[in-house]
């Protein structure tokens, strides 16, 4: 009978799309909303000829608003008045008088919970960031990286996730099932904006790029944008660097790809990449631009691997079945002999695997190790236990105080169910305050955990935060509140009326709890220890160098001919900073070498020995300045000299594990022993030095001014950072400053424009550690917050205790107990339960750090002492706690304690 | 929860009610009451009270027929019962007895 006849002069306002309107549908019950909304309306209309539409519009909203009342909200909700309901209201009232009667206790309880929730809020979020890498895509069930193996023999297996470039266009041109494909690369270029050069590292992308990968585009067409050779795309961030609030669409950037500067037109602008993405990308041009970057022969290798190489399937496409047909096809592509000879092998690995898979090598996209996310859930879970410990001991410790109101709610007629119900919901109801302070103690410390967990997380009310605050409160709620309502719901009426019930029941089990707690804590304490000593110790091992006092910078030459000729530049420029320098008495010493330290692997080469014995060594370019500026002792032979231009042409300086591969026990006047090694000759021998991070070993090592002596000799090459060399510097301690401004000036009157992008050594090899300096500080707050919890929770248990020994411990003194045996009566028991507790945790801090410390090939030992000062440390906390309660037991006067009224 | 207490505001919402007889809805007694006794008063206050007046049985309601206006919407029609009249009733006796008790009053009533 309802008809709708819209009157034209309300046509411009259509209320079925106000959004207030529908928030009134959502929480309204369905029988009263059309009563409730015509009167709205009713109101609305009035309003728009009293105040015109606009303040109508707002008066509407607020009056919409103010129904979300629990008048009309939960009307008809509970369709018959049950007695629960008002049952429910005494619960809350009880719950209420008691946490407030306790102020101490709830406080206890509540802050333990709140720091145990915070910590896991945290970490979920970061659990989430891991386990979504990637996701993001439409199509990232569909992307592949293609990795490929080769086995050539003995010590001559290849397993990589780059591939040769002839690699993706060979699978798109035979696969029908193959929609699209990505190579993806990542240089370092020379960008000029206007007057200023920056020093970048620009993505270089096959054009399908966006096709694939799903970044959102902000301004301009991405799909376009790779077609053509001159665009480039920027990120966000990057486009605010280069210009500002101004619209960057079709402005222009200069690149140095080649030789010279080009000009790349900016088409597109996207998204900041997501954190949780493996392509990370600022500046991204077309793949038309290879040939600039690469060699012909590069371009064209089946055996020189460069680039990732993305697929994406066809719908519904098994990738088991698309390897399948790879051979045949890598067999027309290079050649039947050397496809036979490598036993070439490829394979697709989906793009979501790549982030948490450390069985594959790492490419371009970052890979972590999942271990750091267990550790961190443990952790956080660690800390959850800790406090819903102090919430069961704490409840059951109290329960004879509220025995009283059970009996009588039993006697009233309560049933167990009932009892069960209001100490669960009391337990959930401490939990969601612990929850309110909880997350507001998660949001201010975010900022801080981003820090140490290397992640720019953002904390956001969505459905997955719902779900882990909502899932945390039933859990917390559930586990903590359910022994302590299973043991007071279980008392007898009768013998807690008639007042039998004495000292408090379940000892054992609270004991056993709080034993839990110093096991962790305890467990704790012992491996912050182990991991300050280890990282000390990585900071203070001597190196074989002096790492203080170095300042590096990266040479820039021009990207064009072969590299060896990019190298030669480089040192031509070095030789030209180290007469300028000469100078300033602030610089001490001044060298060129190709590889750094602490940016990754230096060049690795491999070659075929005269017994036919596969060899690996490093290599590194350097001059003659290198060992006396590094500080780098000999142990034989000696560096390259200046004056005899032979060390420059063919002499060798090899490090000590060098010459122990092969068993020389003088290796001065030796030759590598490759048959292809033009006329060399070992001149020096250098102590072992940690050029690459404490986590592996010295490798061997092999030094020269004429990389020709190497290169031409051996069969492999592994670049994973550019040879190019770096200047480096050491200064004299004190005038820093002073001494940077020197080499700045000096840097802009050879290099010009040039970014002068410095770092310092030591800082550069700090930061390969990083990530275990960061586990160690969070280990170290965890550790905190645990003894914490613990101890306030053990101080609370003991004042209970006390209270129940009172009399007890009043008598002993009447009878001329001292204060001492008292003490010593009351302690005991702890010296006991400590003792234990370390028993139980020694094995497991043990077997746990072992683990830690094997990532390190440099490490400290495990040691007794360790474990002992952990127990001293925790006795001596677990002590100083109780004997606050035990001595204001001790100390009060007996009499105030027996006399009755 | 006692039945027999009628609030402040309630008493006015019923005897408007009263008052607007068949066309006693939501909107028509906050203009009501403006218009009788000046005072302001909040749409979902009024829905909220006609509602607990509900519960208590001093009104019922029912939907009244469509209108062009208010968008095509119902109108909830709320009516006084018995009950409610009763009560209406008992609280004009009771402050007529106080009324009277109060003495200079009194005095005035009988010049």
């Amino acid at each position: 009978m309802a008809k709708s006849n819209h009157s034209p002069s309300q046509n411009h306002f259509n209320h079925s799309q106000d959004r207030w309107l529908r928030f009134l549908r959502w929480f309204c019950p369905p029988a009263l909303y059309e009563g409730i909304e015509g009167d709205l309306l009713e109101k609305f209309e009035e309003d728009v000829k009293l105040l015109g539409g606009k303040s109508a519009k707002r008066k509407l909203a607020i009056n919409a608003l103010k129904f979300c009342r629990p008048g009309i909200i939960f009307r008809n909700k509970f369709s018959n008045h049950l007695p629960e309901i008002d049952m429910l209201h005494n619960y809350f009232k009880i719950a209420l008088r008691s946490l407030w009667r306790s102020k101490a206790h709830s406080f206890i309880n509540v802050f333990g919970l709140a720091l145990g929730i915070a910590c896991c809020l945290l970490i979920s979020l970061f659990v989430r960031d891991e386990l979504t890498f990637d996701t993001f895509h439409t199509k990232a069930d569909r992307i592949y990286r293609v990795y490929s193996r080769e086995d050539w023999g003995e010590n001559q297996q290849f397993f990589n996730t780059v591939t040769p470039f002839p690699m993706g266009p060979a699978l798109k041109e035979n696969l029908p099932e193959v929609e699209h494909e990505v190579r993806i690369t990542v240089n370092t270029v020379q960008v000029k904006v206007g007057e200023q050069q920056f020093n970048e590292s620009a993505m270089v992308a096959g054009k399908n790029f966006f096709d694939v990968f799903d970044f959102k585009v902000v301004k301009g067409n991405g799909h376009e944008v790779l077609l053509a050779q001159n665009n480039v795309v920027l990120s966000e961030r990057m486009a605010l660097k280069y210009f500002g609030d101004v619209d960057p669409i079709n402005k222009t950037i200069s690149v140095q790809l080649g030789e010279t500067f080009e000009n790349f037109s900016v088409k597109a602008i996207t998204e900041n990449t997501p954190t949780n993405s493996s392509i990370q990308y600022d500046i991204l041009i077309s793949e038309l631009n290879n040939s600039k970057l690469f060699g012909e022969r590069l371009l064209s290798s089946w055996f020189n691997i460069v680039p990732e190489t993305y697929v994406l399937l066809r719908e519904k496409t098994d990738p088991k079945i698309v390897e399948s047909k790879f051979p045949p096809i890598f067999k027309t592509a290079m050649g039947e002999e050397d496809f036979t000879k490598s036993k070439y092998k490829a394979g697709l690995q989906p793009l979501t695997d790549i982030h948490l898979n450390t069985e594959f090598p790492t490419a371009i996209a970052p890979v972590s190790n999942p271990k750091y996310s267990y550790i961190l859930i443990a952790i956080a879970l660690l800390i959850l236990i800790v406090g819903c410990i102090n919430f069961v001991t704490l409840s059951v410790g109290r329960s004879l105080k509220r025995a009283k109101e059970v009996g009588i709610r039993k006697v009233v007629g309560a049933l167990r169910s009932q009892l069960v119900t209001q100490f669960v919901g009391e337990a959930i109801l401490i939990t969601l305050l612990a929850m309110i302070i909880g997350i507001g103690l998660s949001i201010l410390n975010l900022p801080l955990f981003n820090d140490l967990a290397g992640k720019q997380l953002l904390f956001s009310w969505d459905a997955f935060t719902w779900l882990v605050v909502l899932s945390l409160l039933i859990v917390i709620g559930l586990i903590s509140g359910s022994y302590p309502a299973f043991i007071l719901s279980g008392f007898k009426p009768v013998s807690i009326l008639k007042g039998s019930i004495q000292g408090s029941t379940k000892q054992g089990l609270r004991k056993v709890l709080v034993g839990v707690q110093l096991m962790l804590s305890i467990f704790l304490i012992s491996s912050t220890l182990i991991m300050k000593k280890q990282l000390s110790f990585i900071q203070n091992k001597n190196l074989g160098f002096d790492k203080e006092q170095l300042v590096e910078a990266q040479i820039i030459v021009p990207r064009t001919g072969r590299l060896t000729d990019r190298v030669k530049a480089a040192f031509v420029k070095i030789e030209q900073f180290k007469t300028e320098l000469a100078n300033y008495p602030d610089v001490v010493a001044v060298c060129g070498s190709s590889h750094d330290f602490g940016n990754g692997e230096w060049t690795n080469t491999g070659y075929t020995d005269e017994k036919g014995i596969y060899r690996n060594f490093a290599m590194n370019i350097v001059d003659e300045d290198y060992l006396s500026t590094l500080k780098i002792k000999l142990a034989a032979g000696r560096g390259f000299l200046k004056v005899n231009g032979a060390d420059g042409r063919r002499g060798v300086i090899v490090n000590e594990a060098f010459a122990k591969e092969y068993g020389w026990t003088d290796a001065i006047g030796k030759k590598i022993p490759g048959k292809n090694f033009p006329d060399h000759e070992i001149i020096g021998v250098v102590k072992d030095f940690n050029f690459g991070s404490l986590y592996t070993k010295v490798r061997p090592l092999a030094m020269v001014e004429n990389p020709a002596i190497i290169l031409d000799g051996i069969e492999n090459i592994n670049i994973d950072n550019s040879p190019v060399p770096k200047l480096i510097v050491r200064l004299k301690p004190g005038n820093m400053n002073v001494a940077l401004g020197h080499i700045k000036d000096t840097w802009k009157k050879i290099a010009g424009e040039e970014e002068f992008a410095f770092s310092f050594v030591d800082q550069a090899m700090a930061k390969q550690y990083k990530g275990d300096q960061n586990l160690g500080k969070i280990v170290n707050i965890a550790t905190l917050l645990a003894v914490l919890i613990g101890s306030l929770g053990l101080y609370a248990l003991a004042s209970l205790a006390m209270q129940n020994r009172m009399k007890e411990i009043s008598i002993r003194k009447v009878m001329g107990a001292t204060d001492n045996s008292l003490l010593a009566l009351l302690t005991k028991e702890y010296f006991l339960l400590i003792a234990l507790c370390l028993l139980f945790s020694v094995p497991i801090t043990w077997y746990l750090m072992k683990n830690w410390l094997s990532t390190f090939e440099y490490r400290v030992g495990i040691s007794a002492d360790i474990f002992l000062l952990a127990g001293g440390i925790s006795l001596f906390i677990a002590l100083a706690t109780i004997s606050f309660q035990t001595l204001k037991t001790v100390w009060t006067n007996p009499v105030k304690n027996l006399k009755y009224e | 929860m006692n039945k027999e207490y009628l609030g402040e505001f309630e008493e006015l919402v019923l005897t408007m009610v009263g008052i607007l007889q068949d066309d006693a809805y939501g909107n028509a007694i906050v203009n009501e009451i403006k218009d009788r006794v000046g005072r302001e008063s909040n749409l979902s206050a009024v829905h909220v009270t006609l509602y607990r007046l509900e519960d208590k049985g001093y009104v019922k309601s029912y939907m009244g027929g469509a209108t062009n206006a208010r968008g095509g919407r119902r109108k909830r029609i709320f009516q006084v019962t018995n009950a409610g009249l009763a009560m209406l009733l008992a609280r004009k006796e009771q402050q007529v007895e106080l009324w009277k008790l109060i003495p200079r009053l009194n005095y005035d009533l009988m010049i």
